[in-house]
């Protein structure tokens, strides 16, 4: 049996679209992912990535092939993996503390017991001095670090992340980067993590996967052996992203980087 | 403020600052003015009823004015008869709705979480719904008798549609994430539907029960008309036996009142919750 945390056997989901026809969401994708392990999936809309976060989930099934954890298939969802949504979907009609207490207690851990645990972890995500407000009175980043606390909580060894901060400003955005990348440094969690920011994926992944779309595939894992604590502005990250992003095809292998400089791009296509 | 006018003042010093201090007025006024508004069709009408009644179009006994309704009250409380029909009332109506609130809700939960139950049961009840309470007078009477079952009876029937169809919405309606992050954490069974689907749902749930206690307080006065020998109902039966005009109305501004406080006290409540929930913005005093 393989080391591996996270296994996934030649995968494809193919979806009934409309109008009748076959769409495959993702095709025949194989990736190992080490326990420990940060993993950013990294894709255009429609390639496929949050396909496959819903089949290691086990929201969902591969109509072929199939995804292991620790050696066991993926039949359904478990506490050992917990998601994490861009819509944090927090519970409105609970505090931040009971928020973070959820799991814990479907879990059917005493209440003082899991009162402590809570606490844990809002104080983990520096949100210790809220734990008695509800959702609404916090902001969007706020928010999200009370789902991370929520999740982890239950003490999950993967995280699987989607987009967790697509939907917050630039700067919340860097901080809780920062944050996460702290976090899984610190809680030695195998993270899968979702994104189309080439940036966060440089900065948070010990391995990128970029992924392409129709069908959805695999089109290269890109190794990412940085340093960290990691800084936006080193030389090392600059020239990978500048990689990343010709990976993606937003720049083209003949173009001087930094990308974007003093350089037209409509100049490529004038004869 | 004071400041800010100074400021204000001292920037634009073509603004005399007896403009500012009228505009202040004109706003004193006008927030008055704003808290008085609501009093402004009530007033109308008592208005045009006073000027009806002592036009002489009808008799003393066909309209009596706002004064004789106002005396007519004193007369029944002075006999100690008031107090009574309004506790009758309010307990048949109590009971009723909450009877209704019992089955409908927990009858919802099960529509809304079973969609093929909900296929079969949705003809029928929409078929049933459009039956007023008031077209199962006949039969009320009939398999209850006359007296207090048949008006609770014909309460429950107006509320109990409003509850099932706002739970059943309510319930078909949970955000799928709620429910996608409760499966994560191995929610089932009813910790599932205690812990999650109902109170994602009962801000919308307690619309609907909002609507339903409207709905039973109207026809309250319908239901009491079927032999009961107490309550605002029966007050207007009775009134009308005797012609005593004067009575009927009096009853007539008390239901209206009764229902106005009702339906205050529950929008209250539901405005809490809400503002709980985090739907509406927190209120600041």
């Amino acid at each position: 049996m393989s080391a591996a945390a996270i296994r996934i056997e030649r995968a494809a989901r193919r979806y009934r679209d409309r109008a009748g026809g076959l769409r495959d969401a993702l095709s025949d994708v194989s990736l190992e992912i080490d326990a420990g392990e940060f993993v950013c999936l990294l894709g255009p809309s429609g390639c496929g990535k949050t396909t496959l976060l819903n089949l290691v989930a086990g929201f969902d099934r591969p109509t072929s092939g199939r995804v292991l954890v620790h050696g066991r298939e993926v039949t359904a969802p478990d506490p050992s993996r917990m998601c994490i949504f861009q819509s944090y979907a927090l519970y409105p009609w609970r505090s931040v503390l009971g928020n973070v207490e959820y799991g814990l207690e479907v879990r059917g851990v005493p209440r003082s017991e899991r009162r402590d645990i809570a606490h844990e972890y809002l104080r983990l995500v520096g949100l210790e001095s809220f734990a008695s407000h509800h959702p609404h009175e916090l902001s969007g980043g706020m928010q999200q670090r009370v789902a991370l606390a929520r999740a982890l909580a239950v003490d999950p060894g993967i995280l699987l992340m989607d987009e967790p901060f697509g939907a917050l400003d630039a700067l919340t955005r860097m901080r809780l980067q920062d944050e996460m990348a702290r976090i899984a440094l610190q809680r030695a969690k195998t993270i899968l993590f979702v994104t189309h920011d080439v940036e966060e994926s440089v900065f948070l992944a010990d391995r990128i996967v970029v992924m392409a779309p129709a069908p959805g595939r695999i089109q290269r894992i890109l190794p990412v052996q940085l340093k960290r604590p990691r800084c936006r502005t080193s030389d090392g990250f600059v020239a990978l992203r500048a990689q990343v992003l010709q990976e993606l095809g937003v720049v083209h292998p003949g173009q001087p980087f930094p990308p974007g400089h003093s350089n037209n791009p409509r100049q490529e296509s004038t004869p | 403020m004071s400041v800010e006018a100074t400021t204000l003042s001292a920037a634009a010093p073509s603004r005399p600052q007896r403009g500012v201090r009228e505009a202040r007025t004109f706003d004193v006024l006008s927030a008055l003015a704003r808290k008085l508004l609501p009093l402004a069709g009530i007033g109308l009408l008592l208005a045009v009823w006073q000027l009806l009644a002592a036009s002489g179009l009808y008799t003393v006994d066909q309209l009596p004015g706002p004064l004789d309704a106002l005396r007519a009250s004193r007369e029944v409380w002075a006999e100690g008869t008031l107090l009574p029909h309004v506790t009758a009332s309010l307990a048949r109506f109590g009971s009723a709705y909450f009877a209704a609130v019992a089955v409908a809700v927990p009858l919802g939960l099960v529509f809304g979480l079973r969609p093929n139950l909900w296929r079969a049961a949705d003809p029928l009840i929409q078929v049933l719904r459009p039956i007023s309470p008031v077209a199962w007078f006949p039969l009320a009477v009939l398999w209850l008798g006359i007296g207090n079952l048949p008006a609770i009876a014909i309460i429950f029937v107006a509320a109990f549609y409003p509850a099932l169809l706002a739970t059943v919405a309510a319930v078909r309606r949970v955000d799928p994430v709620y429910l996608k992050v409760a499966r994560n954490f191995g929610t089932s069974g009813p910790q599932l539907i205690f812990k999650v689907i109902v109170p994602a749902a009962f801000p919308q749930i307690a619309m609907g029960l909002r609507i339903a206690v409207g709905a039973a307080w109207v026809y309250l006065v319908a239901g009491e008309m079927l032999g009961a020998r107490t309550g605002l109902g029966f007050l207007i039966v009775d009134a009308r036996n005797f012609l005593r005009t004067d009575l009927i109305l009096m009853a007539m501004v008390l239901i209206g009142a009764i229902g106005f406080v009702i339906d205050r006290g529950v929008a209250w409540l539901e405005r809490r919750l809400d503002a709980r929930w985090g739907l509406l913005p927190e209120e600041h005093p």
